[in-house]
């Protein structure tokens, strides 16, 4: 009994160390790490990049449900293709921290959106459904700022889903995605000057419609 | 960032907003939550369900080539060297069979009956081997019997030497393509097998003989030695075709002229993709249109060489001239629309030769007036 005692002990400490240091891992470790076993590495990896994955999908595809949908699709491949990433990242842009797991994801994503609208055979909704526009309620605002960057935020939206498709695109990536204007390019098949003039008119229309 | 972006960041309200929106993006910014737990259960339900415990779902080195072995062609000439053996031993042993159920001409040369005149006439290779084996019969009985005695009849000189020659029961040659020595063509038997008057056929003792022959050709260090034995040709040589020599030019086809309008159609719509975003000439913009001038030629003189080859076909199966590229009025109004936004761009010099060579590949194409007006004018 004793001796149970001290083995979960042991397995408690053990567990309370490691966490922080698995939380801090970068996402190609943690990515590794998954792909050897370890399924507490993956749910770090996915509560460190839903947020943004999920806001680029539904932005880009203008429809909250679609966007879902891809959304599952693209973690279900990469859970399907963990065993692969290794030789991903080594053909991947090389780049610093996690962008090349960020960029294989939102690869997958753009793929398979790219697949998406091109079965559906429409180019992405200029339109965002009311969920998409939604803001926040930020609940330590006053009421009125509350409001104000509400219109806000819908104007933003409104701009954005505006935009041309690949303008949308790049600026979705750029900001959702943090990635650079290389990981772009490699992402979309463009050249890097192309990125750089999307993103370009596409901040400058944005700026026009809010200014 | 880029110096670009940066200046463009720096747009106050706007930069403001985009803040906002990055730090609360939206109430609808995350996933559901039940869509979480599903996912990082599915997760962890693909880790249970590796095919073994820390072990790879890839394949070894092993495995792989296990898999390959299954899908290698069979290589048929053991199967072929067995049908072979089996043959040869099938008919060795006829042989013996039919020379033990045969009275023996040398123990026993009175026995023989006279044969049927009229067969034995017909069958003067049977004759001749009877007269042969009768006389040396008799050389080593002592006695002289007359040759018409010793006739043997006509079937059953056919049967020895059906059996003395075995290539009437010699399997055909091999499908397979590896050469075999134990399984040499018709030929090679015919010259295995003992000539009438050869010593080895002669004696009385012709059963040894025959026997010996058989042995001999079933005896594969014998069939090697032999230099006689025809080998069969090489596997590769009866799929090769000979050689010819591409034709230096490209093989035209519709399906490549298609591939081509293809190409020039998505240069055109790239070109007005950006002739459609800004006027005010960005930098990359000049990439498409280079581009689109190479394809452009390119597409065309293949387009030129293609009609030329293609006209008598044409002729041939009675279609009006163009009649196949009709169908593909829109495609090149597409590739007006790239000529016109070369001319539009300054590049009228490129859009005319472009439009020189449409001209040359499809004569039988109206132009529209403003492209005629084009090919006529002297504006370079």
């Amino acid at each position: 009994m004793i001796f149970l005692a001290a083995t979960l002990h042991l397995y408690l400490s053990a567990a309370a160390v490691l966490a922080p240091l698995l939380s801090a891992a970068s996402d190609e470790s943690l990515m590794q790490a998954y792909s050897a076993g370890d399924g507490k590495a993956f749910e770090i990896l996915y509560t460190r990049h839903r947020a943004p994955f999920w806001r680029y999908l539904t932005r880009l595809i203008g429809s909250s449900a679609e966007g879902e949908e891809l959304f599952q699709d693209a973690w279900q491949r990469v859970i399907v293709a963990r065993d692969s990433y290794r030789s991903e990242t080594s053909a991947s842009v090389s780049g610093a921290g996690g962008a090349p797991f960020r960029a294989w994801l939102f690869r997958i994503g753009h793929n398979l959106a790219m697949d998406r609208l091109r079965h559906k055979n429409i180019a992405p909704e200029s339109s965002m459904d009311d969920n998409v526009l939604q803001f926040p309620a930020n609940s330590e605002a006053e009421p009125d700022q509350q409001s104000i960057s509400a219109q806000a935020h819908a104007l933003l939206m409104q701009s954005l889903a505006a935009l041309p498709p690949e303008q949308r695109e790049v600026v979705l990536l750029r900001a959702e995605g943090e990635l650079s204007l290389e990981e772009i390019g490699a992402l979309t098949g463009e050249g890097r000057e192309t990125v750089k003039s999307r993103l370009r008119y596409a901040l400058a229309k944005l700026k026009q419609s809010l200014a | 960032m880029d110096k670009n972006v940066n200046n463009i960041n720096d747009l106050g309200r706007y930069q403001r907003v985009l803040d906002a929106y990055l730090a609360h993006p939206g109430a609808d910014s995350e996933p559901p939550p039940a869509l979480n737990a599903k996912l990082i259960d599915a997760a962890q339900r693909a880790l249970v369900q590796r095919p073994a415990a820390g072990r790879s779902s890839r394949l070894s080195a092993v495995e792989i080539d296990a898999e390959q072995r299954k899908f290698r062609p069979r290589r048929r000439w053991p199967m072929a060297l067995a049908a072979s053996v089996a043959t040869i031993g099938f008919a060795t042993m006829l042989a013996r069979n039919s020379f033990q159920e045969t009275p023996s001409l040398a123990t026993a040369p009175a026995a023989v009956a006279p044969a049927a005149e009229s067969s034995a006439v017909t069958d003067r290779p049977a004759i001749e081997m009877s007269k042969r084996v009768a006389l040396d019969a008799n050389a080593q009985t002592g006695s002289a019997p007359p040759i018409e005695a010793k006739t043997e009849s006509a079937p059953e000189a056919t049967r020895r030497a059906a059996h003395v020659a075995p290539p009437i029961v010699a399997p055909p040659a091999p499908s397979p393509p590896l050469p075999s020595p134990l399984a040499p063509s018709g030929a090679g038997l015919m010259r295995d097998a003992p000539e009438f008057d050869s010593p080895e056929f002669a004696g009385s003792n012709a059963d040894a003989g025959i026997n010996a022959n058989a042995e001999k050709i079933a005896a594969p260090s014998d069939a090697l030695a032999a230099p006689a034995v025809a080998m069969p040709p090489p596997p590769a040589a009866p799929a090769t075709p000979p050689v010819v020599m591409a034709p230096a030019e490209p093989a035209f086809s519709p399906e490549s002229r298609d591939q081509a309008l293809e190409e020039i159609t998505v240069t055109g719509a790239r070109i007005d993709r950006a002739d459609e975003e800004d006027e005010t000439a960005s930098p990359i913009l000049n990439i498409p249109q280079s581009i689109a001038a190479a394809n452009a030629d390119q597409v065309l003189q293949d387009a030129a060489i293609a009609d030329k080859k293609d006209a008598a076909p044409r002729a041939a199966r009675g279609a009006a001239p163009g009649a196949d590229v009709g169908a593909a009025a829109d495609q090149h109004a597409k590739i007006y629309s790239t000529i016109r936004a070369l001319h539009r761009r300054g590049k009228t010099a490129q859009a005319k030769a472009m439009l020189a060579r449409f001209t040359k590949a499809y004569p039988e194409v109206v132009l529209p007036k403003d492209l005629q007006a084009l090919a006529s004018s002297n504006k370079h």
